[in-house]
């Protein structure tokens, strides 16, 4: 083990813990924090900029919808259904906490 | 993976997703300071030329300016939403709406400094501006209330033009009317659509 790495301050297993585990993964936090600045999204626009497959997109995003942090509408533009989401205040309380979480990480890492 | 690795990949990700979402947003943003740009530039060359044209040429172009701003906020809107994206309401709507007023008070001064300051004619037109920019926004975002302050204010502005310098809102009314029958012709094409 170099120098370096030796100096390296241990995570925080108790700060890791009030990691929020629903935005832990890379589709679901990145559609929030999309979200954030942006009324709502559609469905075929994520998967666009996520480069993901139709199935778990879809999976994933029902997870934020099952625990309210995502709000769905489903419309149709011509013969194709489109859905659209939209962040909660949930949604948005829970993201601003696991960001400051995730800062403080970072700022231990970096110190 | 450690749980360090694990927050670096997925900020990683979020990052490159964000960047290639902003991409996208910035291509359309070069022609409102293309016009502003050009607009001064001209006006200001031609009012050293000649004073009068180059005041007039100032006025009528802030308020071009003010309905192009507008029309490329409208344009910009629904681009987003064919991309599937659908902006929120006050960044929109208060946004352009602050461009006007500012473009159309710019214009206001001007004129009187130029000594040929109409106030009711000048504020008639602004409401008609403020009030179509409301009324547009609200059909797009589907927001009533939006909608109705906006024909509100458009028939007040249009009810004034019955007191005070008719001929001089006869031409706002057409361009209201012009724009009116576009938010129904576009309200009619999304119903029709669902």
């Amino acid at each position: 083990m170099s120098r370096e790495d030796s100096e390296k301050q241990p995570i925080d297993e108790g700060v890791l813990a009030q990691l929020d585990p629903l935005l832990e993964h890379k589709y679901r936090l990145s559609a929030c924090v999309m979200l954030v600045d942006t009324e709502s999204i559609s469905f075929s626009r994520f998967k666009e900029l996520f480069n993901a497959t139709n199935g778990n997109l879809g999976a994933q995003l029902r997870k934020l919808e099952d625990a309210q942090y995502l709000k769905v509408r489903k419309e149709f533009v011509g013969r194709q259904p489109t859905t659209w989401y939209s962040l909660t205040e949930k949604g948005r309380n829970a993201l601003r906490r696991h960001l400051t979480v995730m800062q403080s990480l970072i700022d231990t890492a970096s110190d | 993976m450690k749980p360090d690795e694990k927050i670096h990949e997925t900020l990683a990700f979020v990052q490159e997703a964000l960047q290639k979402k902003e991409n996208e947003d910035l291509r359309s943003w070069p022609w409102g300071a293309i016009y502003w740009g050009a607009f001064f530039l001209i006006s200001f060359a031609m009012i050293d030329w000649d004073r009068a044209l180059g005041l007039r040429v100032f006025n009528y172009g802030a308020l071009a300016g003010a309905f192009l701003s507008a029309g490329l906020a409208i344009a910009t809107d629904i681009q987003r939403r064919r991309r599937g994206e659908t902006t929120p309401h006050h960044e929109a709507i208060v946004g352009k709406i602050v461009l006007g007023i500012l473009a159309s008070f710019a214009a206001l001064i001007v004129m009187g400094m130029s000594g040929r300051f109409e106030f009711i004619p000048y504020f008639q037109i602004l409401m008609l501006l403020i009030g179509l920019e409301l009324y547009v926004f609200g059909i797009l975002h589907r927001f009533t209330p939006l909608s109705v302050c906006g024909l509100l204010l458009l028939v007040w502005a249009v009810a004034l033009a019955w007191v005070n310098a008719f001929q001089l809102t006869v031409g706002g009314c057409i361009i209201a009317a012009g724009m009116l029958a576009v938010a129904i012709a576009h309200r009619k094409a999304v119903t029709s659509s669902r």
